[in-house]
């Protein structure tokens, strides 16, 4: 007993540094192609190389404030974004938490964690709670609809729900060569993740109705997102190869590369209002989603 | 069991402890702010939009997850040749669904 206890507390660590890394790495590419494309339209360009921009993350983290209930808030919300990354396999090709319905527990927690936490704050803090938690809330369950129809398309198109399912099927070649249908729900995905995550695409990111000062409430978006951008590298892009034991480093370079490019390409490209985006995902992502499912069931045998 | 117990509480721990101790070293140093007025958050008074958030996804989730038993049973079939049935069992859920679907649109879209 003692040695399973130690084993998922070593587990959580291998998790935490998988998470930490790929976040970091992604925000540090994102900040010095964007500082790049400024330059080029006229910004002086101080502080723009990679070691500055390293240099401020590190500031940025040790201006951290808040009392102690604000830590253990932060505990607690932690746990349920671990948990989901920990149901992927990550670092091998055999998941830290492996269960039967670890899919569909998966998109349990990304929708009901920003709930409860709001519940959580509005309990507690006698019917108030900041409107970056209630936007969160609101957030997730507005993706929800999309969410649930994408899980559900997905299956139907591969017939496994679980992760290491989704693992094995892709040990010769990404989902999306074997089903390139699966490339629109791989656009839906990244769609809900960054709704869900109020950053880039919809332009809510630069304002956070919360509370004065820096503190761990602004590392949640990110965190979210990440979780998402590592789904959908284990997903469509083959996870963690069996590659000379560097399979889980691999996996980190699909999910940074990914979460660059979709961060960079929806930021230069798209900036949807708050209204914009909710009708978006309901009226536009949502029906294109039943489609999906629609021909993916009529069509036995897309995978080849 | 033991072994979720060492994520969860791994998790708790390190999280707590390591914010803690940097807030506490930001509290410390010479780079702390200025003491700031903490602000109260406002009260949220409308549970309407929430409620109505959690009805529409799990109706949906509900109402696809029933219908998509059945056609994976009809997918099967498709297999073994009875086209006709498998199109008549898509078509009505996807029928009804749609009718739903857009009538509501129409009500609540701005």
């Amino acid at each position: 007993m003692i040695i399973d206890f130690i084993q998922g507390a070593s587990e959580f660590l291998g998790t935490v540094a998988f998470v930490l890394v790929i976040m970091e790495l992604s925000f540090l590419a994102e900040e010095f192609f964007k500082t790049r494309f400024e330059i080029r339209r006229g910004f002086s360009g101080t502080g723009t190389s990679i070691l500055e921009i390293l240099k401020r993350h590190l500031l940025k983290i040790l201006r951290i404030e808040g009392i102690w209930k604000d830590h253990v808030a932060f505990g607690l919300r932690a746990v349920p974004f671990f948990i989901a990354v920990g149901l992927l396999p990550i670092w091998s090709y055999r998941p830290g938490i492996e269960n039967a319905y670890s899919f569909w527990i998966f998109g349990g927690i990304m929708v009901s964690t920003p709930l409860l936490s709001m519940i959580c704050q509005w309990s507690s803090n006698k019917g108030a709670g900041w409107p970056f938690n209630l936007i969160s809330a609101e957030r997730a369950l507005g993706g929800a609809t999309a969410l649930f129809i994408l899980q559900i398309t997905l299956v139907a198109l591969t017939g496994e729900d679980t992760f290491e399912g989704f693992s094995h099927i892709q040990q010769h070649a990404w989902l999306i060569v074997q089903a390139p249908l699966s490339i629109l729900l791989l656009i839906g995905f990244v769609t809900v993740a960054f709704f869900a995550s109020f950053q880039t695409v919809f332009s809510k990111s630069h304002r956070f109705d919360k509370k004065d000062g820096w503190g761990f409430d602004d590392f949640f978006p990110s965190l979210n997102r990440v979780v998402w951008i590592i789904f959908v590298a284990n997903i469509f892009l083959g996870g963690a190869p069996d590659f000379f034991g560097v399979g889980g480093f691999v996996l980190i370079l699909k999910c940074v590369i990914v979460n660059v490019v979709a961060g960079i390409f929806s930021q230069i490209y798209f900036s949807f209002r708050e209204d914009q985006a909710e009708n978006f995902i309901l009226w536009s992502l949502t029906p294109a989603t039943i489609g999906t499912l629609i021909f993916s069931l009529i069509l036995p045998g897309h995978r080849t | 069991m033991a072994y979720i117990g060492g994520f969860v509480f791994t998790c708790l721990v390190s999280t707590i402890a390591t914010v803690w101790t940097i807030a506490y070293l930001q509290k410390e140093s010479r780079i702390r702010p200025l003491s700031r007025v903490r602000w109260q958050p406002p009260s949220i008074k409308s549970r309407a939009v929430i409620s109505f958030s959690i009805i529409l996804p799990f109706s949906a989730f509900s109402f696809l997850f029933l219908t998509f038993v059945s056609m994976k049973l009809a997918q099967n079939l498709n297999l073994e040749g009875h086209g006709v049935y498998v199109v008549t069992g898509l078509m009505i859920p996807t029928f009804c669904f749609s009718l739903g679907f857009f009538y509501f649109r129409k009500m609540v879209r701005p």
